[in-house]
């Protein structure tokens, strides 16, 4: 097995190279569009659960939908591809991101943000110096969440010819390799694993009072 | 008519002066006519003892009072009594229903909120520093919205470190965290005193820190009063701490200002039977001091 695995990776290393950059990148353009999405959404619903209701209800529904069925669902909206694979990734990565958005924007203490009124500060200085500094420890873990979600997932991708690591597990499903379908696996864990790892140390360099 | 203008008028514009100021809370619903647990908006006290009228009470009500410049006034009263919504009101994160309030003879209505509380120092209980900001950082906030140049908040912080008893080098960078309770609200005051303000707001500023700790925090206090010679509002519930630190103190019950006086004028003609229980117990706590005496 690990022969065959190793003389795999000799053999198509290029190949999975492509692989690994286009999971990645496929990820990242799901992550960050559910950034784009899910932060300022949950900034807006944070502030009157009105909006929340609204807001988060969709994407309860959506993430109840197996990400397979959406990516199949999406073929005829957006056809094969990359496209389809970054918008249902996308759908699976904003509940994350908007429900640790409105938690940390609503566990800012009360008090925090009328001491900065009361020290002078405008609206729009308390959002940018108070309110979402403080709100930042709880979106990124959120991120992370979606991060790690939206690697394991895209190798869902290749199913619709996305592309990515799921390339090799489902050609190792195909063939009925073994071997395939190991290196596949434990690749997307790894990458999954890693980018974990270097998130977390962002958030240290971002957050050095946190781990006082 | 008002309890404070007797005497000493000598023509100067007051620093704070409250004309028939008036608050009112709405009630909210739930457990209303329960008596002991009602339940107000969340930008009002909880508060069962004020005057109640319909569906709302007076969290202050027709308050009338004027703080010279340069004093140190202490406001006394239990909690509910309008006193922190009294000082909310003072620098507008409140607005009052009705009555006027004039800083320096202006009234705060026609000034713009943000500019208002720039002017004066603001310091809460919690202290409210900011987590994310080295004590530099904090103190230096306002400073540096104000484009002031780095040197200048640099040398500020070293100032205002100095004069709230702090080692500038050993605390300038540390994290807010790192710092005790008293400790912290040093830094609270400084970041409070950074742009000179000429009317500091404290709101119960030493209420969650222990009595050794209180005792250096007032006699500091005194100091910084001093040295700065602004005008102090001092929310407490304490009577010995009211007593202790104010020039005057105003006593406050169920939104209504009793008394405002000197300590001594206070003790020797108490205004209100209010007053006078308030006093009382005070003696009467004094007395268990005093027949155990410690060696």
């Amino acid at each position: 097995m690990w022969e065959k695995m190793i003389a795999y990776i000799m053999t198509h290393g290029d190949a999975l190279l492509v692989q690994i950059g286009t999971h990645l990148w496929i990820s990242l353009a799901a992550l960050a569009a559910a950034i784009l999405i899910g932060a300022p959404c949950g900034y807006l619903a944070a502030d009157s659960p009105g909006i929340e209701k609204w807001i988060s209800a969709p994407f309860h529904v959506l993430r109840v939908i197996p990400s397979l069925a959406i990516l199949v669902l999406l073929i005829p909206i957006a056809g094969t591809g990359a496209l389809p694979a970054v918008i249902a990734l996308t759908i699976l990565a904003v509940p994350p991101v908007l429900l640790n958005t409105i938690v940390g924007f609503r566990d800012v203490p009360p008090f925090m943000t009328e001491s900065a009124a009361g020290i002078g500060m405008t609206d729009r200085e308390i959002l940018w110096k108070v309110r979402i500094p403080l709100a930042l420890p709880m979106i990124f873990a959120g991120i992370r969440t979606a991060l790690v979600e939206v690697i394991a997932s895209a190798a869902l991708a290749a199913r619709i010819g996305a592309g990515g690591l799921g390339e090799v597990i489902f050609t190792g499903l195909g063939l009925n390799r073994m071997d395939l379908l190991l290196l596949g696996g434990t690749l997307v864990a790894a990458l999954s694993l890693l980018c974990g790892g270097l998130f977390d140390a962002l958030t240290r360099r971002l957050m050095p009072y946190r781990q006082l | 008519m008002n309890p404070y203008s007797e005497k000493k008028s000598t023509g100067a514009v007051p620093a704070i002066e409250y004309r028939n100021v008036c608050k009112r809370f709405e009630r909210t619903e739930g457990k209303q006519g329960r008596g002991l647990h009602v339940h107000v908006r969340k930008d009002g006290p909880s508060n069962p003892g004020s005057s109640k009228q319909e569906d709302g009470f007076f969290a202050v009500n027709d308050l009338s009072a004027a703080v010279r410049d340069g004093e140190l006034i202490t406001i006394l009263g239990s909690s509910g009594c309008g006193k922190t919504t009294l000082l909310k009101m003072t620098n507008r994160l409140y607005e009052p229903d009705g009555g006027s309030i004039l800083l320096f003879g202006e009234d705060i209505q026609k000034q713009d909120p943000v500019q208002l509380r720039r002017k004066m120092g603001y310091v809460i209980q919690q202290a409210g520093l900011f987590p994310h900001m080295t004590v530099e950082d904090n103190i230096s906030v306002i400073p540096r919205l104000l484009k002031w140049e780095p040197a200048r908040c640099h040398d500020r912080v070293t100032e205002l470190l100095n004069l709230v008893g702090l080692e500038p080098d050993q605390y300038r960078n540390r994290y807010p965290s790192q710092l005790s309770g008293g400790q912290q609200q040093r830094v609270g005051l400084a970041r409070a005193l950074a742009t000179k303000p000429r009317v500091m707001l404290l709101d119960e500023p030493f209420g969650a820190v222990d009595a050794i700790t209180r005792l250096n925090l007032q006699n500091e206090l005194l100091r910084i009063h001093r040295e700065t010679g602004g005008t102090f509002l001092f929310v407490t519930h304490d009577i010995h701490e009211a007593f202790r630190l104010g020039n005057r103190v105003m006593i406050m019950n169920a939104g209504r200002l009793l008394q405002i006086d000197t300590p001594e004028t206070i003790v020797r003609n108490p205004a209100d039977p209010f007053v006078e229980t308030l006093i009382r117990s005070a003696l009467e706590q004094e007395r268990f001091w005093s027949s155990t005496p410690a060696e």
